[in-house]
C-alpha cells in the first residue's frame, strides 16, 4: 500500500516536470504574499515569523530533516527568510502551488532521502544546508553548528553514518557519526568551510560503502580534516581497523 | 754447402712413388741436418723433381695414392702432399719418444730446441715445395677442400697433431712448476716460458683461413691451466697467510701479490692474459676474503688509519660490489661521530654558543673528507655517503632535540659573530674568507635554510643599522656565497638591504647640504648632527615600535626637518621611525669635575629620559614614564642601565624601577673613560627577539607552501590532488622539508580562499 502511493505521488510530480502554467506562478505569487512580514518594506520576502507560519502550515518542524529538504526546494539561503523568486520557482518546478500539495511533497522527499535512490536529492540537501547557514562574509561554519547540523543530517532519517558489524573482516558495528563528532570536539575544533563540509558527505559515503576507512591512504585528495581524522581512529581506535586486526593475527 | 750422398738420378716425372723417394732424401736433410746444408744443385733438382712431378700429363705406377683425373686441368700433387704428411708423421713420431726422456726445465728447452728446428725447416720445406702450393694446394683450397694447407702450415697441423697434443700436459706442467718457483722467490729462466708461450700462440691457426691464426689453441692450452694454478695457489697462500697475520698485512701482501702478477705479464705473458689473471688474483685474493676485510674496516675507522683504509678501499674497488658494505658502515659511522661530537659540547638551549657549536659540526667533516679525499679517492658514493651522514648530524643532535631549527639558527648567529666588528678576531682577509667558506659547507647540510634566512637577515639587518659590520667586502662575498647556494630569490632581500645602506649614505651627504643651505646662522649653531636611514619596508624584517613614544623636543625637531625634506622629495611615500633603533651621544656637562665633558653612548630613549634633567634635578619614575610614553619593559632596563653605571642616584636607595622611586643626577660621575657606552643590548629582548623569529618561521611557511600552491596551479590550470603535493615539496625541498599534512593543509585554506576549486577524479582546478 505505502509503496503504491508513494510511487503514484512520484509519477505525478513527474508528470509536469518543469513548467508549471503561469496560473500556478500566480497562485504561488499569492501563497507567497501570505506569509509576508512586511510587505511594505520587503514586498519579495517572507521573514523569521512568515516562515515559522508557513512550517506549521505545511507541517515542517525547523528541528528535523525536513527544514533543509523545504530550504533547499525554495533555494533559502538564510535561517528563517525565504525569498519570492526561489519559492515560486522552487513550487512551480514541482508543480505543487498549495500548501496541501506542498505539504504532500515535503513529506514524500522526508520519508524517501534516506534510501539509496534518493541520494542525489539528499547531496543537494546535505550541500545547500550550508549555505542556509553560512552567514558571509564568513567562509565556514563554527564547529558546534556544524556538528549540530550533521546530527540531523548522519542521522537514520538522512545519511545514517554507521556500519553494522562484518564478520568477514572482524570489524565491529561502528557509529561513525559519533567517532566523528568526538573528534572534531576533542581534537581538530577547527571551523568547517565549505570543501570541507562537501567532502565530509564523501568520506562518510565511502565509509558506509566500504564498511570502514581501509581505503584511506595518506596520498589521497582528502582535506587535511579527514586525514586526521582516520589517523585518530587508527591510533585511538585500533579495534576498528581490520588491517591491524588481521596483522596481529598473523603475529599469533 | 754439401752435397747429399747417394743422391739418385733424376726420377721419371709421371712416377709418384719414385720422385718421392728421390725428394724425401732432400726433405729428410732439411729435416733433420739443416746445418749441414744443401748445395743449389740438389735443391734445384728437388725443386725440378716437384716441378716435373706436378706438370706430367699422367701419373704411371702403382703408387698407393692413384691420381685423379681432374678432366683436362692436370694439376697433380696430392701424392707428394700425402706422402709428405706420411713423413712429418713419421718425424714427429721420433720426437716425441725423444721428449719422454726430458723433465721439468730440460723438457722446455728440449721442446722449444725442437720447435725452432721444425719451424725452420718448415719454412725451407715450403719454400721447396713453393710449386705444389701455388698450384696443387691453391686451387685445393680454391675449391673449398678442408684440411688442405699451404706446406708451412701442414707442419703446424702436424706438430700440434702428432707431437703437441701428447707433450703439452708434461710441458705446461713443467711451466707451472717453474711459475711456481717464480712466485715462491726462486730466479727462474723466464724465456723458456715465453717461447712456450709463443709456439703455442703459433699454433692457432684459423680453420676457415689458414692465413689467420687466433688464440684459441693458447688460451685452451695455455691460459686455462695457468690461470687454475693461479687460482690455486693465492687461495692457498691467503688462507695460510690470514691465519697467522693481521688483516692489515695481509692487504699489504695482496697489495705486492697483485702488483707482482701485473708486472709478471709483461716479463713472458701475453698481454691478453692481463684481465683474466687480475680477476682470477682478485677473486683468490680479495673475493674470497672479503667479509674478513670489510670486518676490519670499523676497527680502521675506529682508529682512524687512513693508510690502510685507503688500502682497503683499492682492495674492494676492484672487486664487483665490493664497497657497498663499506659505504654503509661509513655513513653510520660518521654519523656517530658527528652525534657524538655534538653531545661533547652541547649544552642547554640558549646557552649554547654558536661558535663551539658549528666547529663541533665542522670538525666532524673536515677529518671526515679528508679522509674520503685521501683514503676512497674523492669517490663519489662516498662523498654521498658523508653528504647523508652529515645531513643527519647536522639538522638531528642532541642540541636540535626541540627541532631541526636550532642548527641554522645557531649557525646563523655564529655568521653574525664573524661579520660583526668587534674583539681580536682573524680580521685577515683570507681568514675571514676561510671561515666563511667553512659557513657554507655546514649550510649546505642545513634542512631549514628558511630558518637560516631569517635569522641571517634579523642580524645582518642590525650589522648594517648599527654600522656594526666588519667588512662590506666580507658582506659581499657572504651574500654572494648564499645566493650561489640558494639562488637570487633567496637573497634578493639581503641585497636590498644592502642597497638601502648604500643610499642612504648619499642621501645624508645631500641633506646635509641642504640643511646648511637653509639654516641661517643662529639656527645652524643648534643644530644636533644627525644621520639617517631610509630602510625599504619590503625588505627589512624590522617592525616599528610596538609602544608610543614621546621623543625629546631636540630631537622632534630634527626629524621634522628631516621630515620635511624627504617628503617634498619623495611625494607620497611615508616615513615610520623605527625608535627602537636609534641611538645618539650625550654630553654630560653637569659633572664639573672633569674638565672634558663626558660623552654617554646612549638609545634615544635613554636620551629622552637623560634629557628631562636639562629642566629639573630630581624626577619620579611616574613623570619620566608619563613625559616619555616609554612602555615599563623598555623603560625599566634603560633605566637600570643609567643607574648601575652611577649616571643616576636612586631615592630610596636601591629603589626598583616603579611608582615612588626617584631619580637624579649623580654630579660626582666619574669613569675612567671618556666615552661611556649606556646602550647595551638587554638579555631579555634578545630572548624574545629569537622566540620571534621562530614564531614567524611558522607563518612564513605557509605562505612560501601557499604561493609555491598557487604558481604551480597557475602555470598547470588542472592537476591532481597527489601530484601537486608532490610538486610542491620539490619546489620547496630547498628551503625546508614541508610534511605533506601541512601542504594538505595549505590546499584546504587555497579552497575555502576559492583560489583552487576540487574537479572531479581527485583533480584541482585554478580559479583565476
Amino acid at each position: 500500500n505505502d509503496w503504491n502511493s508513494q510511487s503514484a505521488i512520484n509519477a505525478y510530480f513527474n508528470e509536469a516536470p518543469n513548467m508549471a502554467g503561469s496560473g500556478a506562478r500566480t497562485d504561488l505569487g499569492k501563497l507567497f504574499d501570505k506569509y509576508r512580514d512586511n510587505p511594505k518594506e520587503s514586498p519579495n520576502s517572507i521573514g523569521m515569523e512568515g516562515t515559522q507560519r508557513y512550517c506549521q502550515d505545511i507541517g515542517v518542524s525547523v528541528e528535523d530533516v525536513s527544514f533543509f529538504i523545504l530550504s533547499e526546494i525554495v533555494q533559502s539561503t538564510s535561517m528563517g527568510e525565504i525569498e519570492r523568486d526561489g519559492f515560486v520557482d522552487g513550487w512551480g518546478l514541482l508543480n505543487a502551488p498549495t500548501t496541501d500539495r506542498q505539504s504532500t511533497a515535503i513529506k514524500v522527499r522526508t520519508s524517501e532521502i534516506s534510501t539509496p535512490s534518493s541520494r542525489d536529492i539528499l547531496k543537494r540537501v546535505y550541500r545547500h544546508t550550508f549555505k542556509l547557514f553560512l552567514q558571509p562574509p564568513a567562509r565556514s561554519l563554527d564547529i558546534e553548528t556544524a556538528i549540530a547540523l550533521w546530527t540531523v543530517l548522519f542521522s537514520p532519517q538522512a545519511l545514517h553514518w554507521q556500519s553494522p558489524a562484518n564478520a568477514e573482516t572482524g570489524a565491529p558495528e561502528t557509529d561513525w557519526f559519533e567517532l566523528w563528532t568526538e573528534f572534531l570536539r576533542t581534537k581538530s575544533k577547527r571551523p568547517v568551510n565549505k570543501d570541507v563540509w562537501d567532502q565530509t558527505l564523501v568520506f562518510a559515503e565511502k565509509v558506509l560503502e566500504e564498511g570502514g576507512v581501509g581505503f584511506w591512504s595518506e596520498d589521497g585528495a582528502w582535506p587535511g580534516v579527514v586525514d586526521e581524522f582516520v589517523e585518530w581512529v587508527k591510533q585511538e581506535k585500533p579495534y576498528l581497523d581490520p588491517e591491524k586486526n588481521t596483522d596481529e593475527m598473523e603475529v599469533e | 754447402m754439401a752435397a747429399i750422398q747417394g743422391m739418385p738420378p733424376m726420377p721419371n716425372k709421371e712416377d709418384s712413388d719414385a720422385t718421392w723417394r728421390y725428394l724425401e732424401l732432400g726433405v729428410d736433410r732439411i729435416m733433420s741436418d739443416l746445418k749441414k746444408g744443401m748445395d743449389m744443385k740438389t735443391y734445384m733438382g728437388l725443386y725440378t723433381a716437384i716441378h716435373n712431378f706436378c706438370t706430367a700429363q699422367k701419373a704411371v705406377g702403382t703408387g698407393q695414392f692413384s691420381p685423379h683425373n681432374r678432366g683436362g686441368a692436370h694439376l697433380l700433387g696430392e701424392d707428394l702432399y700425402n706422402h709428405l704428411i706420411l713423413y712429418l708423421q713419421k718425424h714427429l713420431g721420433g720426437v716425441h719418444a725423444e721428449s719422454k726422456k726430458h723433465n721439468d726445465e730440460a723438457l722446455l728447452s728440449f721442446y722449444i730446441k725442437e720447435w725452432d728446428r721444425y719451424t725452420m725447416a718448415a719454412s725451407y720445406n715450403n719454400h721447396l715445395f713453393r710449386y705444389l702450393n701455388r698450384h696443387w694446394v691453391k686451387r685445393e683450397m680454391d675449391e673449398g677442400k678442408k684440411h688442405i694447407y699451404d706446406i708451412y702450415t701442414l707442419h703446424l697441423v702436424r706438430w700440434k697433431e702428432d707431437m703437441f697434443l701428447a707433450t703439452q700436459k708434461s710441458v705446461m706442467d713443467s711451466v707451472l712448476r717453474l711459475v711456481e718457483k717464480q712466485r715462491n722467490g726462486e730466479t727462474i729462466e723466464q724465456s723458456q716460458i715465453k717461447s712456450v708461450v709463443d709456439s703455442f700462440v703459433s699454433l692457432g691457426l684459423d680453420e676457415s683461413d689458414s692465413t689467420k691464426s687466433t688464440l684459441d689453441v693458447y688460451k685452451q692450452f695455455f691460459e686455462a691451466p695457468f690461470l687454475q694454478a693461479t687460482a690455486k695457489y693465492y687461495q692457498k697462500e691467503s688462507n695460510d697467510f690470514l691465519a697467522e697475520n693481521t688483516v692489515v698485512e695481509y692487504m699489504k701482501k695482496a697489495e705486492t701479490r697483485l702488483q707482482e702478477e701485473k708486472d709478471r705479464v709483461s716479463l713472458y705473458l701475453l698481454s691478453e692474459i692481463t684481465g683474466p689473471l687480475m680477476r682470477t688474483c682478485e677473486q683468490s685474493m680479495i673475493a674470497a676474503h672479503s667479509i674478513t676485510l670489510r670486518e676490519e674496516f670499523q676497527n680502521l675507522l675506529d682508529h682512524d688509519r687512513q693508510e690502510d683504509l685507503g688500502r682497503m678501499y683499492k682492495l674492494l674497488a676492484r672487486i664487483p660490489d665490493g664497497l657497498d658494505p663499506l659505504r654503509n658502515k661509513f655513513e653510520t659511522h660518521v654519523r656517530k661521530a658527528g652525534l657524538a661530537a655534538v653531545e661533547r659540547v652541547a649544552a642547554d638551549g640558549e646557552n649554547m654558543d654558536p661558535k663551539i657549536y658549528v666547529h663541533a659540526l665542522l670538525e666532524v667533516h673536515t677529518q671526515y673528507h679528508d679522509l674520503v679525499q685521501k683514503a676512497f679517492n674523492g669517490e663519489s658514493e662516498f662523498v654521498r655517503s658523508l653528504d647523508n651522514a652529515c645531513k643527519e648530524f647536522v639538522n638531528r643532535n642532541k642540541v636540535c632535540k626541540s627541532g631541526s631549527t636550532k642548527s641554522p639558527e645557531l649557525l646563523a648567529k655564529y655568521t653574525d659573530t664573524l661579520l660583526k666588528k668587534s674583539s681580536a678576531k682573524a680580521s685577515e682577509e683570507d681568514d675571514m674568507e676561510k671561515m666563511l667558506t667553512q659557513i657554507m659547507v655546514v649550510f649546505k647540510y642545513i634542512e631549514d635554510k628558511d630558518v637560516f634566512q631569517k635569522f641571517y637577515s634579523r642580524m645582518l639587518a642590525k650589522r648594517l643599522v648599527q654600522t656594526s659590520s666588519a667588512s662590506d667586502d666580507a658582506e659581499t662575498s657572504m651574500i654572494g656565497k648564499l645566493k650561489e647556494a640558494c639562488g637570487f630569490e633567496y637573497t634578493n632581500k639581503l641585497q636590498r638591504m644592502f642597497q638601502d645602506i648604500q643610499t642612504s649614505k648619499d642621501l645624508n651627504t645631500e641633506y646635509r647640504d641642504w640643511q646648511s643651505e637653509q639654516l641661517g646662522a643662529e639656527d645652524a649653531k643648534n643644530v644636533v648632527d644627525t644621520s639617517f636611514h631610509i630602510l625599504g619596508t619590503g625588505f627589512w624584517p624590522l617592525t616599528p615600535p610596538a609602544h608610543g613614544f614621546v621623543p625629546p623636543q631636540e630631537i622632534v625637531k630634527m626629524r621634522d626637518r628631516f621630515q620635511n625634506y624627504y617628503l617634498h622629495k619623495h611625494a607620497g611615500r611615508k616615513l615610520t621611525w623605527l625608535w627602537q633603533l636609534c641611538k645618539g651621544e650625550v654630553k654630560a656637562n653637569f659633572v664639573k669635575t672633569n674638565k672634558i665633558p663626558y660623552t654617554f653612548q646612549v638609545s634615544t630613549y635613554q636620551m629622552a629620559v637623560l634629557l628631562l634633567f636639562n629642566e629639573k634635578e630630581t624626577i619620579s619614575y611616574d613623570e619620566i614614564q608619563q613625559t616619555t610614553q616609554i612602555a615599563p619593559e623598555t623603560l625599566d632596563p634603560s633605566i637600570a642601565i643609567c643607574v648601575r653605571a652611577r649616571v643616576f642616584n636612586v631615592t630610596p636607595e636601591g629603589g626598583k624601577p616603579e611608582s615612588g622611586t626617584t631619580y637624579s643626577i649623580n654630579q660626582g660621575f666619574k669613569n675612567k673613560k671618556l666615552k661611556i657606552n649606556l646602550n647595551i643590548n638587554i638579555k631579555s629582548e634578545q630572548k624574545q627577539e629569537v622566540e620571534d623569529t621562530h614564531k614567524t618561521i611558522e607563518e612564513d611557511r605557509k605562505l612560501l607552501m601557499q604561493s609555491a600552491i598557487v604558481r604551480i596551479m597557475k602555470s598547470r590550470k588542472k592537476m591532481k590532488h597527489s601530484q601537486l603535493v608532490s610538486e610542491t615539496i620539490a619546489q620547496i625541498k630547498s628551503r625546508f622539508t614541508p610534511k605533506v599534512s601541512d601542504i594538505k593543509w595549505c590546499i584546504d585554506m587555497l579552497l575555502e580562499k576559492e583560489y583552487l576549486e576540487r574537479l572531479e577524479d581527485d583533480n584541482l582546478g585554478y580559479l583565476a
